[in-house]
């Protein structure tokens, strides 16, 4: 951290000095790229934090150029009138991008790829208009005369406003990148799915770091028209989307300062090589080729690399928790009721007309043969599997076509077969996000607060499972599968839902680890008076656990009753037995 | 006599952190050879470490007298290492059938006959997708399609996981059924129901190394759990 921040204070201070070292017109090209690195910050935003790649994004810096140059010559220096006209430059493309957002990203989880060629198909929309309106933008000519900023010379003192404006864009980013907003946005793009069984919808998640991103573009357009004076169809186009990519990710997609040192490295290389080398085109190509392959963290990994040379490891340092997470309701009685549900796809009936109701708090098991729909049983009522027909309600409410984080918003919390944690955080990050489900509002996800949220279940949690809090600082993908397991249980807890879907929570655990984990289902679920619903062939955790059970066979319901009961039924001796580990 | 599976000094992990530290270990033709120790020990690892899915940092891995130290996975599996990984174990988006014949120029499901017949599960579903199977069931696909190889030697990590105890006992028989005629196992496993019917010799791995070992006893199930509960 010490060492990022003093390489930030020194790289800001030499681009200070900038003028005064070379000349003005160094300058004046150094603005310039730094300008387009700002846009290749918010493409780094998208691309390396949320995981999805936007091509288009001169689409947006365009739009911000058009609207700062009519705003420059309509304004004729009036400041009170210009002032609100060039935040238009910013807020129209953000809107506009958090709409297309919106809309791509609601279709379905993965719709990355056709996110991407979207937003070139708009880009080059978008050139095609501005070729076009020549009214509004000059067309093929593009907007000439555009005056600059009033008080600063184009060609002089603007770069400082550049520089400036960098600065508190960079701070801006590094600080929302801290937020609990910043760690859902990298938890997207590592487990989409997982976030929105916490109750986060991730396609609004995503929708708004586009937004931000697209407003970043804006702001460098806005920068853009009085740094050249005008502004042609070029600004919009596919091309100029292409060289944003190419520097963000040359200078590293997954930093605030690796694209601003991608457009400044690759900008003055091509400058010199321009009028030097015929095929200087091809040496940018193979730079991103070579780079892309051998240094796929950017130029700003081997900055990573040395930075961890010079400094010794952070360690695993617990964090510091003394914030109070917000008290969860109540709730009333559970009433969970499957009405003659069915669901096939194509031949296969997976549900058959399964027909069970739970009415009471404690744990409730689900045994059955490999096959027999309990896992799908789980899927249909969080929106996973679309039913055929029947119903699903929980509370008196239908579960049918709600999407995850809807379900999860019922007060649902899901635990999965094969643990589902976010690889790349930390388990102290992924221990948030679990305690920020259904607990923070928009305002919580600017704040600094949630990161010390703690509660009595987390203290509880980390004492049966001190690896969660002594190795608080490490990557959860470096846990075993037994301790993944252990976090992902204690994750699905720490929602303090009042339904908790456990599906076979002691898979991949030794015999002591399993009887550690029955401990702690049975001690929590208690003392949150929840109702859990548990998949698990281990008779041992059923008999321990449970004392109603629902056994399935061939998507439908066998028999239930208590352990004795469904152990002694005939029906089910035909087709399980159960057996211990 | 010379063992298949030779394993010297093998060390390895995931980047700059070594978690599998100078272990070695023997598996003969017809021998079932299980891993056991609490979870984070290694034991995947190891298994990764010798079916190449990663790099091993130290130490060789050979068969049948072949250095495989240097081989990629798929170059091990043509030399002989078969390897049902206990993570991603199918391809969800393809059908079972696809699942179990893509690797086959003929297609032809003749080889899974005894299988299929253990778990006629899978054949009653072949046009489905794998996708939509359950945890248990994509357990047992990734068994049938490792054991219908003519590997010598296959590697089994927590085969058993999410499987009914009906289909475990199943799958130990088919284990039994191919040692008998030679085929040789590894196999990480935490059921110890599975250790106690299949293993012929169990290591025990803790820290990233091999800390005890044993052959079959009539105590063997007591014995590791004792020693599991450390």
């Amino acid at each position: 951290m010490a060492f990022s921040r003093a390489a930030s204070v020194v790289a800001f201070a030499a681009l200070l000095a900038v003028p005064v070292v070379f000349d003005m017109f160094t300058a004046y090209q150094l603005g310039l790229y730094l300008i387009f690195g700002m846009v290749g910050q918010g493409i780094a935003l998208c691309w390396g934090r949320a995981g999805f790649l936007p091509l288009g994004q001169a689409l947006f810096f365009g739009m911000g150029a058009y609207i700062a140059g009519a705003a420059l010559k309509s304004a004729d220096g009036n400041l009170v009138l210009l002032a609100p006209l060039l935040v238009l430059a910013i807020i129209v493309p953000a809107l506009l991008a958090a709409l297309v957002g919106l809309l791509v990203f609601n279709r379905q989880i993965g719709s990355g790829p056709y996110f991407s060629l979207i937003t070139l198909a708009l880009a080059m929309l978008g050139f095609q208009l501005a070729n076009s309106a020549d009214t509004i933008t000059g067309g093929f000519n593009g907007m000439t005369g555009i005056p600059g900023l009033p008080g600063f010379d184009s060609y002089g003192n603007l770069y400082f406003v550049v520089v400036g404006v960098l600065a508190i864009v960079s701070l801006g980013l590094f600080w929302l990148l801290k937020t609990p907003f910043g760690v859902l946005l990298s938890a997207t793009a590592q487990n989409e799915e997982r976030l929105q069984f916490f109750g986060f919808s991730t396609s609004a998640l995503k929708a708004a770091a586009f937004g931000i991103s697209a407003g970043l573009a804006g702001l460098a357009g806005a920068l853009y028209a009085p740094h050249q004076g005008i502004v042609t169809p070029q600004s919009v186009g596919f091309l100029l989307s292409a060289e944003f990519v190419i520097w963000t990710a040359v200078g590293g997609r997954a930093s605030i300062a690796g694209p601003v040192i991608g457009a400044v490295v690759i900008g003055f290389l091509a400058s010199e090589l321009r009028d030097t080398f015929r095929y200087w085109e091809a040496v940018i190509g193979l730079i991103f080729i070579v780079t892309v392959l051998k240094f796929p963290q950017g130029l700003i990994g081997l900055a990573e690399l040395l930075k961890r040379r010079l400094s010794k490891a952070d360690g695993n340092t617990a964090r510091i928790r003394d914030i109070n997470a917000p008290a969860r309701e109540a709730g009333g009685a559970p009433a969970l009721a499957f009405e003659d549900v069915r669901v096939t796809m194509g031949p296969v009936r997976i549900l058959d007309g399964l027909d069970f109701r739970i009415n009471r708090p404690g744990i409730h098991a689900i045994i059955g043969p490999n096959g027999a729909g309990k896992t799908s049983a789980f899927n249909a009522m969080t929106g996973r599997l679309p039913l055929t027909s029947g119903g699903i309600s929980w509370r008196s409410r239908s579960l049918a076509d709600l999407k995850p984080f809807q379900v999860a918003r019922t007060d649902i919390s899901r635990k999965f077969q094969i643990p589902s944690v976010f690889p790349e955080l930390s388990v102290d990050e992924n221990l948030d996000i679990a305690l920020w489900a259904n607990r923070t509002g928009v305002s919580d996800l600017f704040s600094m607060r949630p990161l010390r949220w703690r509660s009595d279940l987390y203290d509880t949690l980390t004492e049966r499972f001190p690896f969660l809090k002594d190795g608080g600082g490490g990557i959860a993908g470096s846990l075993s599968l037994g301790q993944r397991q252990m976090l992902d249980f204690s994750m699905t807890y720490l929602t303090e839902a009042r339904l908790v879907l456990l599906d076979e929570p002691c898979a991949g655990l030794s015999a002591s680890e399993t009887g550690a984990m029955i401990d702690a289902i049975a001690a929590i679920n208690s003392d949150l008076g929840s109702t859990a619903i548990i998949i698990e062939h281990d008779m041992r955790v059923v008999e321990r656990l449970s004392d109603h059970v629902f056994v399935m066979h061939q998507g439908r319901l066998l028999a239930e009753g208590d352990i004795a009961a469904v152990r002694a039924n005939p029906d089910v001796k035909a087709v399980y037995s159960g057996g211990t580990k | 006599m010379t063992s298949l599976l030779r394993v010297d000094g093998l060390a390895g992990g995931y980047g700059d952190v070594t978690v599998v530290r100078d272990v070695s270990l023997r598996v003969d033709g017809g021998q079932a050879v299980f891993l056991a120790g609490r979870n984070g020990v290694g034991k995947s690892t190891l298994v990764k470490l010798i079916a190449g899915q990663l790099a091993a940092t130290g130490g060789t891995t050979t068969l049948d007298g072949r250095d495989m130290t240097a081989l990629p996975q798929h170059g091990r599996r043509l030399h002989g290492i078969g390897y049902a990984p206990q993570e991603g174990v199918v391809f969800d988006d393809l059908s079972i059938l696809d699942n179990l014949t893509l690797h086959y120029p003929d297609r032809d499901l003749n080889r899974y006959g005894d299988l299929f017949r253990l778990f006629p599960r899978i054949e009653e579903r072949l046009q489905q997708m794998a996708g939509t199977l359950s945890g248990g069931e994509k357990k047992i696909l990734s068994f049938c399609r490792a054991l219908a190889e003519d590997t010598p030697l296959v590697i089994l990590d927590e085969p058993s996981e999410g499987v009914q105890p009906e289909n475990i006992d199943r799958m130990a028989r088919v284990i039994l059924d191919q040692k008998a005629r030679g085929r040789a196992f590894l196999v990480v496993e935490q059921n110890l129901t599975l250790v106690e019917d299949a293993a012929d010799h169990v290591y025990l791995l803790d820290h990233g190394e091999c800390v005890f070992e044993t052959g079959r006893s009539n105590d063997l199930r007591e014995d590791l759990s004792k020693r599991l509960q450390i």
